[in-house]
């Protein structure tokens, strides 16, 4: 059963809001609890401070920045709520390969004080938020989840994700589990804070989990075949998977060059876009970063979204959904349309099934590739199913490869127009809600990236956020997906979306 | 059949204690997926056809047309 925390305790928009943007009206313009003013970020009006540590470690981003903001809060009880959730819960989650509790509480004094004197740096600072242990992260070891590297040497540099949210002030409270090399759905041993029989999706497993267990405020992750979009889906998180290009990947393990993302990960769709306005932007040392115009991805939020033209797909990305899943997802339509959101029916590319051969030609080759060298070195490391993903590399030749990145040549050329006839495309995040933890054992549940590897494959942006509880109490995500570089209508969709159903206030209990 | 339940397939032909020797002589492609009973979503892949002028889109970088909206 969940413990829902009513947007009112917290926010002054409450359900008057929510039922007014019903009608296509702005929530800013009516309530003024929400503002997003072109040039300036993106603020939540918090009503007052609350009372316990827990609810102090569930504010969203944009509520504890304010709070921040106003001086009513100090980061360094942010960083001690969050702490003794850690504590208090992660014998059970195990959502953390790493605690950095000594220096998290020291860069949370510093911010304190930098605070005091000068104001917050950015809405991230003195915000804590848990890394993906893929990324590097200076002085601390990247295990990526593997005996493969128990012994490696601490990471020399930040990764770019991670210098960037460190100079906005962020706080880096540790490292948190992740499948291993990414390579998986799955992210043993962590468990899911809905059902702890039950796994938290993956591979940004850990980084999910930590957030639906009110451990951090924000987190990264990496998505290859739906790494960050399946966790969120599982957990009952926000997670963004940003246009190919748009995140530098310095610094993070890569699993398959042309299908890797990195992303932001949070409770809600504001703190995803005030992550990734810190976070976007071409990179010198990444060759796949794009040199495209970084916008305000807050800009959208709270903005009407009447007359845009949500496409539902007629076929593929419903195949196989469990029933239920599949209500709570379509049960979204009616929502969209009564706030003016267009709903059309889409056929699907030509190329899509053959597509999905070949995003997986790539998915299997590239690995094998990067990780040719440990391979040789200590190759039975590694655990036994990634072996065996590994063997499954060996059969593609050089030209199965070259047909597989010409098929996604054709398959993004037939995507670009799905994307002039509608805004966004509308789909499950996964076929069904998290699976127990035996199971994957056979076949690693990969069932779980059927459509989300459709845009690691094509590139394009694509969020998932929650969409209501089975009836067994589990969560499921709502994935929405948008032409190349358009994150800001995403943004703008998902976020009427959530303020409607406040779904992504629902805790799990861990007490 | 979608990416995810191909894998899924593939891996479960492997079984839970594989290992992997990457001197071996690689997997067939008959062998990839079901023995060479029914290749299915390999067949289709090989038999798409693509025109002699579409290029390859490694590391997935965008037409200008795509960086509208």
């Amino acid at each position: 059963m969940a413990d829902v925390v009513a947007r009112r305790d917290i926010l002054r928009t409450g359900a008057a809001g929510a039922g007014m943007w019903l009608a296509g009206l702005r929530i800013d313009e009516l309530t003024g609890a929400v503002r997003s003013i072109p040039g300036q970020p993106f603020e939540a009006s918090v009503e007052e401070r609350p009372g316990t540590s827990d609810d102090l470690a569930y504010l969203t981003i944009a509520e504890a920045a304010e709070l921040i903001r106003r001086r009513q809060l100090s980061p360094v009880e942010l960083v001690d709520a969050c702490l003794d959730r850690i504590e208090r819960h992660d014998t059970v989650i195990q959502a953390w390969v790493k605690v950095l509790a000594d220096e998290a509480r020291a860069q949370a004094k510093a911010a304190a004080d930098e605070i005091a004197r000068r104001g917050p740096r950015s809405p991230l600072h003195g915000i804590p938020i848990g890394h993906k242990d893929l990324y590097d992260m200076k002085g601390v070891r990247t295990t990526a989840g593997s005996k493969v590297r128990t012994d490696a040497p601490p990471a020399k540099h930040d990764s770019a994700v991670v210098a960037k949210l460190r100079a906005a002030g962020a706080i880096a409270l540790g490292k948190t589990n992740t499948h291993e090399f990414a390579y998986g759905v799955r992210t043993p041993p962590t468990s899911n804070p809905w059902d702890v029989t039950r796994i938290p999706g993956g591979s940004s497993g850990g980084t999910a989990a930590a957030l639906a267990a009110g451990m951090c405020l924000g987190g990264s992750g990496s998505d290859t075949g739906g790494s960050i979009r399946i966790p969120s889906s599982l957990c009952n998180t926000v997670g963004i998977k940003p246009t190919f290009g748009r995140v530098s990947k310095v610094g993070l393990v890569p699993l398959a060059w042309s299908e890797d993302h990195a992303g932001p990960m949070a409770r809600s769709v504001e703190d995803c876009a005030l992550m990734l306005n810190l976070i976007a932007g071409h990179d010198t040392r990444d060759a796949t970063t794009a040199s495209a115009r970084v916008p305000d991805f807050t800009a959208g939020l709270g903005k009407s979204v009447r007359d845009l033209v949500v496409g539902v797909p007629t076929s593929v990305f419903f195949e196989g959904a469990d029933p239920e899943t599949e209500k709570m997802v379509r049960d979204a339509i009616p929502a969209l349309k009564s706030a003016g959101v267009k709903i059309k029916e889409i056929d699907m590319p030509t190329t899509q099934a053959a597509a999905a051969t070949a995003y997986l030609v790539i998915q299997l080759v590239e690995p094998l590739a990067a990780h040719e060298p440990y391979l040789r070195q200590r190759p039975h490391d590694y655990q036994s199913q990634t072996q065996a993903l590994f063997a499954l590399g060996t059969p593609w030749t050089a030209q199965h490869y070259m047909r597989a990145q010409r098929i996604r040549t054709m398959n993004i050329r037939q995507w670009m127009k799905v994307f002039d006839d509608v805004d966004a495309v509308l789909a499950p995040t996964t076929p069904r809600p998290a699976p127990p933890k035996e199971e994957g054992e056979a076949t690693g549940v990969f069932e779980l990236v059927n459509y989300t590897s459709a845009f690691d494959f094509n590139g394009c942006p694509s969020i998932s956020v929650p969409a209501d509880l089975t009836k067994d109490g589990l969560p499921v995500g709502l994935m929405l997906s948008a032409r190349p570089f358009n994150e800001p209508t995403l943004l703008q969709l998902a976020y009427a979306y959530q303020e409607e159903t406040g779904f992504n206030r629902r805790r799990p209990k861990l007490d | 059949m979608l990416a995810g339940d191909l894998i899924a397939r593939a891996l479960l032909r492997r079984g839970p204690k594989f290992t992997f020797d990457l001197d071996a002589p690689p997997l067939t492609l008959a062998e990839f997926d079901q023995g060479g009973t029914d290749p299915g979503n390999i067949v289709e892949f090989l038999a798409l056809e693509i025109d002699f002028d579409i290029e390859p889109a490694t590391g997935l970088i965008f037409p200008p047309e795509a960086h509208r909206g």
